[in-house]
């Protein structure tokens, strides 16, 4: 390879590299909830309530990184942010002058609409954010149910029991030396004919 | 291309017709199976001790308590599994003397690392796809969720490939089979202690390279999530060690 063309390859790929940065960086909380009973996902009646929304709400996320539950509460306020464009989130520090004037501590969420008074909640899940959304908007709170996966618990029959042991854990584990041991022993015959 | 899929093809025969990569399936289905029976026996008794109590049981899910484990101990398995596959993938060229003639090709040192890379590839497919006898298992026991299982597997392949692509790399910078397995070994000993050891919560530079690192990346996916952001990840890191791995071959041919 000429060092023309070397150049040439290692641009294209820091461009693409660059490229994939990017895409990251942009879309990188876009996602595709594969996950049982769809928890990931804001139920129906917070994306109806959210499409509704008529002004601009600001929501104010007062969390310390390292606290439990930062970024369960993270991940949620910013599925509303990406339900509705009129939902604004904002990540503000638990120690600062605005954490002080509203006496919140780590853990708070703020929500304000316009110039009205905020509405503080305290580690909140969905149906939490939502009704401080409705209340800082002047609404009802709609009834929320977040998305849960069905009660599916694992009841197996004794022969299930055994299957659950058997089949990947022995079963499996034994076929691959069988099929290595297989696939040399043809190799070596068919090198052998030849 | 041909010639890069001819040169990958006959990386892959000659992966299966060793023992290595059966070696490699054998502990690595033993190892993740005996993990996921015992996740699946704890639940099934949780479960049992629960159908008294219809509040508890309502919230119980198989899919939701036993695949994001299981899918979290085949990237840790597998972390551990995978340096002994992707150690003689160049460096054994090279103790040999065969990467003088590798690189005689009518093929690029880019690639000579792709085709080799998709062989590895391959093989962890194969890996997973034998894995797939624990979800089975378990559909035997409780509805399980296709979708949840399908985004999990994927993203152990994603990951698995990504920790096979910097096994290449350490392979293609390291003189000999036995050095690149240490090093990756030794890479992958402390992803997996990060891992284990940082939490999500975890902040600064540890937490950075924890959440960064493919077994960060697989957590999601072991939830049944799959975003953007953790393919992207994948993928630029994947790239990164296609990239150096391809680097230390020119480097070679050009001060050899």
């Amino acid at each position: 390879m000429t060092p023309r063309r070397l150049l040439a390859v290692a641009l294209i790929a820091v461009a693409a590299l660059a490229a994939l940065v990017a895409v990251g960086a942009s879309f990188g909380d876009r996602q595709l909830d594969l996950s049982a009973g769809h928890t990931f996902t804001l139920s129906a009646a917070t994306r109806q309530f959210l499409a509704t929304l008529d002004r601009p709400v600001t929501v104010e996320v007062f969390y310390d990184r390292a606290q439990p539950g930062a970024r369960e509460v993270t991940d949620l306020t910013r599925r509303f942010a990406r339900a509705s464009r009129r939902v604004r989130v904002r990540f503000a520090d638990p120690n600062g002058a605005r954490a002080i004037s509203l006496r919140v501590a780590s853990g708070a969420v703020a929500v304000t609409a316009g110039s009205g008074p905020p509405v503080v909640v305290r580690t909140p899940d969905e149906a939490d954010l939502t009704g401080a959304l409705a209340e800082a908007v002047g609404r009802q709170p709609p009834p929320v149910r977040s998305n849960q996966a069905p009660s599916q618990p694992l009841l197996p029959t004794p022969l299930g029991r055994s299957v659950l042991l058997w089949l990947p854990a022995i079963l499996a584990p034994l076929l691959a030396p069988a099929a290595g041991a297989l696939t040399v022993w043809r190799r070596r015959r068919h090198a052998a004919s030849t | 291309m041909s010639g890069k899929a001819t040169l990958a093809r006959r990386e892959l025969r000659a992966l299966v017709t060793s023992g290595t990569p059966w070696a490699v399936a054998a502990a690595f289905l033993l190892i993740s199976g005996l993990l996921f029976w015992g996740n699946a026996t704890d639940f099934a008794s949780y479960s049992r001790q629960s159908v008294a109590d219809p509040a508890t049981a309502a919230a119980l899910n198989t899919t939701q308590a036993v695949i994001p484990p299981t899918v979290h101990n085949l990237g840790v398995v597998g972390a551990f599994v995978l340096p002994f596959l992707t150690m003689r993938l160049i460096a054994e060229d090279r103790r040999s003397g065969t990467l003088e003639h590798l690189q005689t090709l009518p093929l690029t040192d880019g690639g000579i690392i792709v085709a080799k890379f998709a062989a590895a590839a391959a093989v962890t497919a194969g890996l997973l796809v034998a894995a797939l006898t624990q979800p089975l298992a378990l559909a035997l026991g409780a509805p399980v969720a296709a979708g949840h299982v399908l985004a999990g597997w994927a993203g152990a392949f994603a990951a698995l490939s990504t920790l096979a692509a910097v096994g290449l790399a350490i392979s293609a910078l390291a003189p000999t089979p036995v050095v690149a397995a240490s090093v990756n070994l030794t890479l992958n000993l402390g992803l997996v202690v990060l891992d284990q050891s940082a939490g999500p919560q975890a902040s600064g530079l540890v937490g950075a390279v924890a959440s960064g690192s493919p077994l960060g990346q697989l957590n999601l996916f072991s939830q049944g999530v799959v975003t953007v952001g953790a393919v992207a990840a994948l993928a630029v890191t994947t790239l990164l060690a296609l990239g150096v791995g391809t680097a230390a071959l020119t480097l070679e041919r050009r001060f050899r």
